[in-house]
């Protein structure tokens, strides 16, 4: 208990208070509440205070008018309507076939070991365009074997770079 | 307990409402509710058996936005409360010191941070009771208590200009 003013008044923890507001609490505690806020102006205020907020919170709500449902939203509804779930919205079908062709793919690429980026060693001549680039020859020629053996690579003979003129200095000093 | 379609449907407004005051704006608001529905239907044959449907879209709702906000690393999107205001019919002549008290509110709960703007909605706007409140955001009681107390005092300041309490203990000093 507390004095305020000459009179006395009950002390409310604040949780109770807000029991109240919120309509929480059982008919003999709401009895006990309210004639303690009857005797306190501040914990009539402040009761007040806090309902008006709620008030305020559902009025708040009721303002803003929701936009249209997005067409997802739409669907779910149209769902629940039909009353039929949803799938787990894991990957499709095609999509695990295809994660796991690629990683078999790749697996049997290591396992041969195959370098790609090797054209020697793989028999295959990776390049790249560019628009307008004179085309790169290719630096080997896979070579037809027996049933069974590994292919033979064969490398392409390399033309012999052109012999350059002799400078000037050395044609001088000759 | 079990539950059929149209109970889940008809939290759909509720949910909507709730996460716009929540988000502060009607795209991630309706971006939580069309989440937290997919999941529900995803996860329809058990859903039906929990024991209350509107609790578990709330704690689903609120695990999605938090998960939101850890993600992106933002607090929402802040607009600006007069656009808010215009949108809607409330300007009338003679209603405006209303006005003015939603005008307050609005800005005090856009002030409060997530977690006391979330157990305030929670409890003033969507009805629960702190114990629920506490189930929906995973945390004690009286955690739910404490925020709904510095909440509803930061409300307050903003409604009536009545000082919170941090600023009654400085001034004291």
């Amino acid at each position: 208990m507390r004095k305020r003013a000459g009179k006395i008044a009950v002390l409310v923890p604040e949780a109770l208070l807000h029991a109240h507001v919120d309509v929480l609490l059982t008919p003999a505690r709401r009895r006990a509440v309210e004639s303690a806020i009857a005797r306190d102006p501040d914990l009539a205020e402040t009761v007040t205070a806090w309902r008006r907020q709620n008030r305020g919170l559902r009025k708040l709500a009721a303002l803003h008018t929701p936009p249209p449902m997005s067409r997802d939203m739409r669907y779910a509804v149209q769902r629940l309507k039909d009353g039929r779930g949803l799938r787990p919205r894991n990957r499709s079908t095609w999509q695990i076939a295809a994660a796991i062709a690629l990683m078999a793919l790749g697996t049997c690429l290591w396992l041969a070991g195959a370098d790609l980026s090797d054209p020697d060693r793989s028999g295959v001549v990776l390049t790249t365009s560019v628009p307008g680039a004179k085309p790169a020859p290719p630096s080997g020629v896979v070579e037809a074997t027996a049933e069974g053996e590994p292919a033979v690579v064969r490398p392409i003979p390399r033309e012999p770079a052109p012999e350059l003129a002799p400078a000037k200095d050395s044609a001088r000093d000759s | 307990m079990v539950h059929h379609q149209p109970d889940l449907e008809r939290e759909i407004d509720g949910l909507r409402r709730y996460a716009r005051l929540l988000t502060k704006n009607w795209t991630d608001a309706d971006d939580l509710v069309q989440e937290c529905l997919l999941r529900a239907l995803e996860k329809w044959p058990r859903v039906t058996q929990v024991e209350d449907l509107r609790r578990y879209l709330f704690s689903m709702l609120h695990n999605l936005f938090i998960d939101g906000v850890r993600k992106t690393g933002r607090r929402g999107t802040v607009v600006p409360i007069e656009s808010a205001m215009t949108a809607a019919p409330l300007v009338r002549p003679g209603n405006q010191e209303h006005h003015v008290e939603l005008h307050d509110l609005a800005e005090g709960l856009s002030a409060l941070p997530d977690a006391q703007r979330e157990v305030v909605l929670l409890v003033g706007l969507a009805g629960f009771t702190y114990d629920e409140a506490a189930d929906i955001v995973d945390c004690p009681v009286g955690t739910v208590m404490s925020r709904l107390s510095r909440a509803r005092k930061t409300l307050r300041h903003h409604m009536d200009g009545v000082p919170r309490e941090g600023a009654l203990r400085r001034q004291v000093r």
